[in-house]
């Protein structure tokens, strides 16, 4: 694989994480579903596997850079596994937090991206050749100015977090079920 | 506290644009730390469940 097509392959990486953070705030706004700790915990996974993806676009392409998504991904998974056991045992009277979308809970949608990006973040790692040709890492204008764009939309998206996750929980622990923006309300 | 690692997210991030590829890393690998022990304290509460 030769590193121009690594390259865009973590730009397309990025810009789908972008848009499922976009779509969990779609969700939270258009269908009115508070994000739980969990689903949060679970878009701070998210970011991490971003970040890594977002360090390639800005450094060129590092083992470690992938390192970064991986470990990010391996959590995000195991935060779903502590999700899907609130809710696995029949008849306690749960059917898994919030409604689904195309028939999956988000939290279920939120580990296939996890299970997905761990396996394509596998096999890019088995292309060497990525790693070794630095000069064709080179990128041209018109793509500088694509990943500039993408990390900028990161940030912002991150940003939002911080704002609608203090007006949902406050400077504290945030509620199990949260039903209000806690800071709204005051 | 939890728009409080979005925020350290969101730090990570500017410092990786702006050429500070170590110190963004450390801070990744920091705010993970804190996501881990946020979780552990979500894993470590008991579960209610009747039968």
């Amino acid at each position: 694989m030769s590193p121009s097509l690594a390259i865009r392959i973590n730009a397309a990486g990025l810009l789908i994480i972008s848009g499922v953070l976009l779509g969990a705030y779609y969700v939270q706004f258009f269908m009115g579903e508070f994000p739980c700790p969990l689903c949060l915990l679970q878009r701070l996974g998210m970011l991490g596997v971003a970040f890594g993806a977002l360090l390639n676009l800005r450094y060129g392409l590092r083992p470690a850079h992938y390192g970064v998504s991986l470990i990010s991904a391996v959590f995000g998974a195991c935060v779903y596994v502590r999700q899907i056991l609130l809710y696995i045992v029949p008849g306690t009277g749960a059917s898994g937090y919030g409604s689904s979308v195309f028939g999956l809970h988000l939290y279920t949608w939120a580990f296939i991206v996890f299970s997905v990006a761990i396996l394509l973040i596998a096999i890019m790692m088995l292309f060497d050749k990525q790693f070794e040709d630095k000069a064709q890492t080179d990128t041209s204008h018109c793509q500088t100015k694509l990943i500039h764009s993408l990390s900028i939309l990161l940030v912002l998206i991150a940003a939002a977090n911080v704002l609608t996750t203090y007006l949902e929980c406050g400077p504290g622990q945030c509620p199990a079920n949260p039903v209000s923006y806690i800071e709204l309300g005051k | 506290m939890m728009s409080g690692l979005f925020l350290l997210f969101a730090v990570t991030m500017v410092l990786a644009l702006y050429g500070k590829r170590q110190a963004s890393i450390g801070l990744f690998f920091l705010t993970l730390i804190l996501c881990v022990l946020l979780f552990w304290h979500h894993v470590t509460e008991p579960l209610n469940l009747n039968f």
